[in-house]
């Protein structure tokens, strides 16, 4: 090369470089942006690109079934995945950039960031991913985790995505940090979907569902004489226990459990008290209320009120015997428990959701001789009142005890329609233990979790 | 009079049930706001009732008080303790009782470490000694099904013991069969029916079917 040809080639080499160098000192910003936790290509040493763009993959979606805060970036799981690979996923407002890092994720190994509560129709066992969300099947295209999928929820500067603002993402893959691909800019927007399609069987079984029991409330109607259920101890033995305390003078308690007015026992037990006072009022035995919740309390009053004033008792009505006694456990189990020995209670019924207190409040119960009917949805209290108590109405037997007790043919009707409800998830049950015995889980999938 | 008593309640009852089942299946962003709102009317009406909730409690100790019925020392213990946590609460470490609670050991968190903490820890320590007594009841073998119930009681205790290892090695095993399989099938089978009678009590609930808590048929 002779010495006019290699100025000018240093000429050009250099005027390259200054242009280069200017750029970069023109847009400081796009390379380093200030306070912000930018990772750009420069932070990588750049190998030869092994991967193409179409190989990585990436694709952005929003999140299904969201309200609008987060959106899911896929992209292929690659062939060289090891322990010197990693994924980095980028993120910026505008396609061009500036991109910045927001994940950096070393090779996943058995953990591809698959999530799903329905990991089984990827091809997954149930208990592949821990934290789960959601991956369209159409991405996964699953054998064995062909797809990565990461849920972006906040930016580069973790503050909460924008519903309906694009973000643009890019996924690189890294060995040894140095960067050996990079995807395609993607693009989603968070927007807050209209339907959980996720609850789509949630949704199909309480239709039907409804449907029965509804459809059991007008047979009810329409045959009132044609209905029998099954009877119930507790129940039957109500009658007994309250005439027994009416006889001997001494009080009925109620006790509720921790229910609230927000939940169905607290509810059912509210209705079996309006059933029970009523008894009580038309004995002329005095009724006495312990509740653990001011809500629960207020209600029960007007209820025993009404109670007593449609069996033509109103004046036996007294506010201060329905009364709020703590809402600590432990007190109350201390308070009712002294209270039914002092005032020696004649008939105790423990009614809604109990802990560990009910043992120290059916005992107590016991020492006083009184007659003790339980009724709890409380799975792990349930062995103790039928230790202690004289009848136990298990589960369901505290919802259904109020239609029971009122022999209103909508309501048997409906406790019907439960028991219909039963026998076809009795027989779905039966049917899917056949199945999966015989290795077709599919029917299965059906009562899981969509998503 | 039936309007406001019965056929209004029912309504708002079923208005409100149906928003809430709506907004199990809808996700959008609208239906978590009025949820939050819902939450804010909840709260403020739980609110009003704690004042209600305390005049009755208080209410029913100074009757007892006033009476001088049996264990009405009781009733001035309440009385004493409640006053002083009042004036814990509204000294409030000295920032008064317009200002949020303090951060700082004050008299409330005090007093909820000398008296109700250690006092609820003996009454559960207690719950031990019930148990045995409940036991001891319980597991008196009269009839078959006591007799069963005793041997899987038997079973399932040394299973969690190392004596029963060294019994036999195949104690735990049987007692980890007895709860995963049997125990577990029973619960699920309580389960089920907790779940269905739950849909249905809402059912009744929701229609207005069910209504005696309304002081209705």
């Amino acid at each position: 090369m002779s010495t006019h040809k290699r100025l000018v080639l240093t000429i050009v080499l250099a005027g390259l470089w200054a242009a280069a160098a200017g750029q970069v000192q023109a847009n400081p910003a796009d390379s380093q942006p200030a306070g912000r936790a930018a990772t750009t290509a420069a932070e990588h040493p750049t190998t030869a690109a092994e991967l193409t763009a179409g190989q990585i993959g990436a694709a952005a979606m929003d999140k299904p079934n969201d309200n609008g805060v987060a959106v899911m970036v896929t992209w292929n799981r690659l062939p060289i995945e090891g322990p010197q690979v990693a994924y980095e996923i980028l993120i910026a407002d505008t396609a061009d950039g500036p991109f910045q890092s927001l994940f950096t994720k070393p090779q996943p190994s058995d953990d591809c960031l698959l999530k799903s509560h329905f990991p089984a129709s990827f091809g997954l066992p149930s208990d592949h991913i821990p934290n789960k969300a959601f991956l369209p099947a159409a991405r996964c295209q699953c054998a064995n985790c062909r797809a990565h999928a990461f849920e972006v929820s906040r930016d580069a500067a973790s503050k909460a995505l924008t519903q309906g603002t694009t973000y643009f993402f890019k996924v690189r893959a890294l060995r040894d940090g140095a960067v050996i691909g990079e995807s395609a800019v993607v693009s989603a927007a968070p927007i807050s979907n209209w339907f959980g399609w996720h609850r789509l069987n949630v949704l199909i079984a309480t239709i039907v569902l409804s449907i029965i029991v509804m459809g059991c409330v007008f047979i009810a109607k329409r045959n009132p004489t044609k209905l029998f259920i099954r009877r119930i101890g507790g129940l039957d033995a109500m009658d007994e226990a309250i005439g027994r305390a009416t006889e001997m003078g001494k009080p009925v308690f109620y006790c509720y459990g921790m229910g609230s007015i927000g939940d169905v026992t607290g509810i059912s037990t509210m209705n079996l008290l309006a059933k029970i006072s009523e008894r009580v009022a038309e004995n002329g035995a005095e009724m006495k209320v312990t509740c653990m919740d001011y809500l629960v309390l207020q209600v029960s009053q007007d209820s025993v009120k009404q109670s007593f004033s449609k069996v033509g008792r109103p004046d036996a009505y007294r506010q201060d015997n329905i009364y709020y006694v703590t809402g600590d456990a432990f007190a109350y189990a201390v308070a009712v428990g002294n209270t039914l020995i002092r005032e020696k209670a004649g008939t105790v019924f423990f009614m809604g959701a109990y802990g560990p207190e009910s043992l120290l409040l059916s005992e107590t119960g016991a020492v006083t001789k009184a007659i003790q009917i339980a009724g709890t949805d409380s799975f792990m209290q349930i062995p103790f009142f039928i230790t202690t108590c004289d009848y136990t109405l298990i589960g369901e037997e505290l919802y259904a005890a109020s239609a029971c007790l009122s022999h209103e043919p909508r309501l048997v009707g409906s406790v019907k329609g439960q028991d219909a409800v039963k026998s076809v998830i009795l027989v779905l049950v039966l049917v899917g233990t056949v199945l999966a015995t015989a290795g077709l889980w599919a029917f299965s999938y059906f009562f899981w979790p969509l998503g | 009079m039936r309007l406001l008593k019965i056929s209004l309640p029912v309504f708002l009852v079923f208005l409100f049930a149906m928003v809430g089942l709506a907004c199990y299946f809808v996700p959008h962003k609208a239906v978590f706001d009025f949820i939050s709102e819902a939450q804010v009317w909840q709260k403020i009406i739980y609110t009003v009732t704690i004042f209600m909730g305390v005049y009755s409690l208080l209410a029913v100790h100074y009757h007892k008080i006033k009476r001088q019925q049996k264990g009405w020392g009781y009733s001035g213990v309440v009385f004493f303790f409640f006053s002083l946590l009042t004036v814990f609460a509204l000294y409030n470490n000295g920032a008064g009782p317009l200002k949020a609670q303090t951060t700082a050991y004050d008299g409330v968190r005090w007093s909820y470490d000398a008296f109700i903490q250690p006092i609820g820890a003996m009454v559960y320590a207690m719950l031990g000694f019930f148990i045995c007594s409940a036991a001891v009841r319980t597991l008196r073998a009269k009839t078959l099904e006591a007799g069963v119930l005793l041997a899987a009681a038997l079973i399932v205790m040394l299973g969690q013991v190392p004596i029963g290892r060294m019994l036999w090695d195949k104690v735990p095993v049987i007692s980890g069969w007895l709860l995963d399989v049997p125990n577990m099938a029973v619960k699920r089978a309580v389960g089920f029916g907790m779940c269905v009678g739950g849909v249905g009590m809402s059912l009744r609930i929701m229609f207005g079917i069910e209504r005696s808590y309304l002081g209705g048929d």
